[in-house]
């Protein structure tokens, strides 16, 4: 379990880049953390994984002080920074064991543990080469290898997502699900917000360092706008059906046949089975709704996604 | 690899850049060598001798040159002016291969004429001669005109002459440079030696009247050995035995039937058998080491510390790997104290393998190893600069965020703490008007030696040898009581264990208190 009390840091004495946040990330948990470029979420996890030193505050791991008893409280957590950084000239593998040792790990078992894990993170032909050839996407995985080293009950992972091929995206759908299985806390920030509502139990919504609210995923739902955008693909599109469509709200008629309510509130079924009750031959219908997106630029007074949002 | 402090010391040891700073300072325990090999006696560079004699057809000259061990050398330039009632006249020869050359003017023989020559080799050196009355000899029968035909030397090192062996320098041999009338080869001639002892036969001077000789004859003296060519080098003979200080050898050179030639030479035997030198004494092997330990090594020491504590720390604190090794289950207070101790076990094994070879090298040359007084302490002064400088390019590291910034700030430290130190001091001297030399100036030279880490070695050494010694200032030799000045050894523990304690507990602090 992690918990944040009223923790705050300075880099300039002007404001604070996280101003007394309070919030827990709970064993079996998946906590998405959103906020814009500067919010602050690498700050708090950096403070979380014991790299940074907090100005006031804590973040307790398990119980253990993450700055008075870093030893002990880094022993339950695993971290996966943004952009990792690992001694270059090092091997693979020699870097891995080099860990281990202070994990207390013996000879064998740490080898075994590292081999098993680099495997895993699909980088075991690799384990020989040394970190400078990496791409990043293979640093990301390795630092992610490195974070699960221990096993630890605890994770923060800092844009995770990013940098990850689609199968690298999809094995951490998987991880997130074992790890909340595993009864593990994870606190997982991310840019791409559809991935962050699909991945977790809860969202906390940080905005120049102040977190705004901590909503589960099931309340986001409830609270978010019930509007999405509704696509119809019609072979014999007409004036009807296009007048039926307009009922539900504005539409935008795209390529002849292509029909898009944008601020839809109905059930995309029902529309569907009425068009074919009418005759229409309906070859396409998607539906898109991102509460996550829609209730997070609202919470922070921004029209229109950000630069730094994605859908 | 599981220890992560055995990885850090291996990490810093097999660095390419502390490698090569731990064989730079390993090779320089060889530049020891030196102080116990002696120079051998011979002066490098060009010998020459001109010849010359005169005929009907004109005056000739015969130029040869060599070096310290006899052997030819080519290239040199002999210019030559020749003046007689007619005018002046000029030629020049060039040696060969052999080192000989040969040039000839056509004048009538006059006894008014003059010559000038100058002989000049290719790297600048010139010896140059010049007589108002060419071609008076002085012969045992007094000075006198040449006769057409008879070869005089008119420039140049002798006939007889020392030089160096060529294959084992410690030896020297006999060089014989003559030639004979008309400038033909001395073939036939031979070489005779005789000791000349200084007690039994009066001293070095006894003879001087006595030769040359005119005759083999009776003369008592021992073949050296047959001339057959202009230059010819004979090993020095078999030396005597009981020949008192200030002895002599004798060596002239006869014509076949015995005739005394002007090609003679007398040889201090002090000079032409080189004694061994005198075995190093103990206090001579420990204040070589000294010198060289404060001189040479504690010059590179801080940049060794520098260059070591960057590579395995401060290199990584400004690039952010550090971090990941943080985030380990690891206090940052033990993080820094491993990586400050790996760093400092692995230079301070390269330090005492240096020291090690420095010691060695003594004992091969001497027989002796440095003292253990002095090896000790020495060896321990490296480890107090090691230490300080690592701790305050760790310090340094936790308030510079940038690699530049690190490098930068580590150089300067490396030369104003052991380069300009000196002339930092004294500009001190100017400002306040301390005369260089003086008592005042001692004191602040030492008291300055307390306030530098990298001039640690140098207290050490202050207190050895009752001295004090600078590379920049000559303190005339002069002894002082080392505890006039404060340097006892409670002074120097103390210093010591601040320079270790406060770099330290700074880099300790600011590696707890700050990001």
């Amino acid at each position: 379990m992690l918990e944040f009390r009223q923790l705050t840091k300075y880099f300039s004495w002007d404001a604070p880049a996280i101003d007394a946040l309070n919030f827990d990330v709970n064993d079996g948990e998946v906590v998405g953390f959103v906020g814009l470029n500067g919010a602050g979420k690498t700050t708090t996890i950096r403070i979380a994984a014991g790299v940074s030193l907090p100005t006031e505050g804590t973040v307790r791991v398990d119980g253990r002080d993450i700055v008075k008893e870093k030893a002990a409280a880094s022993r339950s957590i695993g971290w996966v920074p943004e952009f990792p950084i690992v001694e270059p000239n090092a091997k693979a593998l020699d870097l891995m064991l080099y860990f281990a040792g202070f994990h207390g790990m013996t000879g064998s078992e740490a080898r075994r543990r590292s081999e098993e894990l680099l495997s895993t993170v699909r980088l075991g032909e690799f384990e020989r080469k040394r970190i400078r050839t990496f791409s990043q996407g293979m640093k990301k995985r390795f630092s992610l290898a490195l974070a699960l080293l221990s096993d630890p009950k605890n994770l923060v992972l800092d844009e995770i997502l990013n940098g990850l091929d689609p199968e690298g995206i999809h094995y951490m759908r998987e991880l997130t699900a074992d790890l909340r299985k595993g009864g593990r806390a994870v606190l997982l920030s991310s840019h791409i917000l559809a991935e962050v509502e699909h991945l977790s139990d809860r969202v906390v919504f940080i905005h120049k360092g102040r977190i705004l609210e901590s909503l589960t995923t099931e309340e986001l739902r409830t609270r978010g706008s019930p509007e999405g955008m509704l696509r119809v693909g019609i072979s014999n599109l007409d004036e009807k059906a296009v007048s039926y469509l307009r009922s539900f709200g504005e539409t935008r008629v795209e390529g002849g046949n292509l029909v898009t309510i944008v601020r839809f509130a109905g059930d995309p079924a029902s529309v569907n089975a009425e068009l074919v009750r009418r005759g229409y031959a309906v070859r396409e219908l998607t539906y898109q709704r991102s509460s996550l997106e829609e209730y997070f630029l609202k919470l922070v007074g921004v029209t229109g996604a950000g630069g730094d949002l994605q859908q | 690899m599981t220890n992560p402090f055995v990885y850090d010391v291996k990490k810093t040891i097999t660095s390419k850049s502390v490698l090569l700073l731990i064989a730079v300072i390993v090779l320089i325990g060889f530049a020891i060598i030196p102080a116990y090999t002696p120079a051998g006696s011979s002066q490098p560079g060009l010998n020459d001798n001109v010849f010359a004699y005169y005929d009907s057809a004109g005056y000739h000259f015969l130029a040869f040159t060599w070096n310290q061990f006899g052997q030819p050398v080519s290239g040199v330039d002999v210019q030559l002016n020749f003046t007689d009632p007619t005018g002046t006249h000029s030629g020049s020869a060039v040696t060969n291969s052999s080192g000989a050359g040969q040039a000839s003017i056509p004048a009538t023989a006059n006894v008014n004429a003059a010559y000038a020559l100058a002989v000049q080799q290719p790297g600048g050196y010139e010896s140059i001669s010049s007589g108002q009355q060419a071609f008076w000899v002085y012969t045992q029968n007094g000075s006198q005109l040449a006769l057409p035909g008879q070869t005089v030397l008119l420039l140049g090192s002798g006939t007889v002459t020392q030089v160096t062996d060529g294959q084992d320098s410690s030896r020297q041999d006999i060089l014989v440079n003559w030639v004979a009338d008309f400038g033909k080869e001395p073939s036939g001639s031979q070489a005779y030696y005789k000791f000349v002892n200084a007690s039994s036969d009066g001293g070095f001077c006894i003879d001087c009247f006595t030769y040359p000789l005119k005759n083999l004859t009776g003369s008592g003296m021992l073949p050296l050995g047959t001339l057959d060519s202009f230059r010819q080098t004979f090993g020095a003979p078999p030396l005597e035995p009981h020949l008192a200080d200030g002895s002599t050898v004798f060596v002239q050179v006869f014509l076949p039937n015995g005739t005394g030639t002007d090609a003679y030479a007398t040889f201090l035997v002090a000079s032409l058998y080189p004694q061994p030198p005198p075995p190093v004494s103990q206090s001579q092997a420990n204040s070589n080491a000294i010198g060289f330990f404060e001189n040479l090594f504690g010059l590179f020491i801080p940049l060794v510390a520098i260059a070591g504590s960057y590579d395995s720390y401060g290199k990584d604190r400004v690039s952010g790997v550090l971090e990941s090794v943080l985030a380990q289950p690891i206090s940052r207070r033990s993080l820094s104290l491993s990586r400050y101790l790996s760093s400092f076990a692995a230079m301070a094994v390269a330090v005492v393998v240096a020291v090690g070879v420095v010691d060695l090298i003594t004992f091969h040359y001497s027989g002796l190893f440095v003292a253990s007084n002095v090896i000790l302490p020495s060896t321990a002064a490296f480890m107090v600069e090691l230490a300080a400088f690592i701790g305050i390019m760790m310090a340094l590291s936790r308030l510079l965020r940038s690699s530049g910034s690190l490098v930068g700030l580590g150089i300067g430290l490396f030369i104003i703490f052991d380069f300009f130190w000196g002339f930092l001091l004294v500009l001190l001297a100017y400002v306040t008007k301390i005369g260089m030399g003086s008592v005042p100036f001692i004191r602040l030279f030492i008291g300055a030696e307390f306030l530098n880490p990298a001039q640690f070695i140098a207290l050490v050494d202050t207190y050895l040898t009752h001295s004090v010694s600078s590379v920049v200032f000559s303190f005339g030799g002069s002894l002082i009581i080392p505890s006039d000045y404060g340097v006892t050894v409670w002074s120097i523990a103390a210093t010591g264990a601040l320079w270790i304690a406060i770099p330290l507990a700074a880099f300790l602090y600011l590696s707890t208190r700050r990001d």
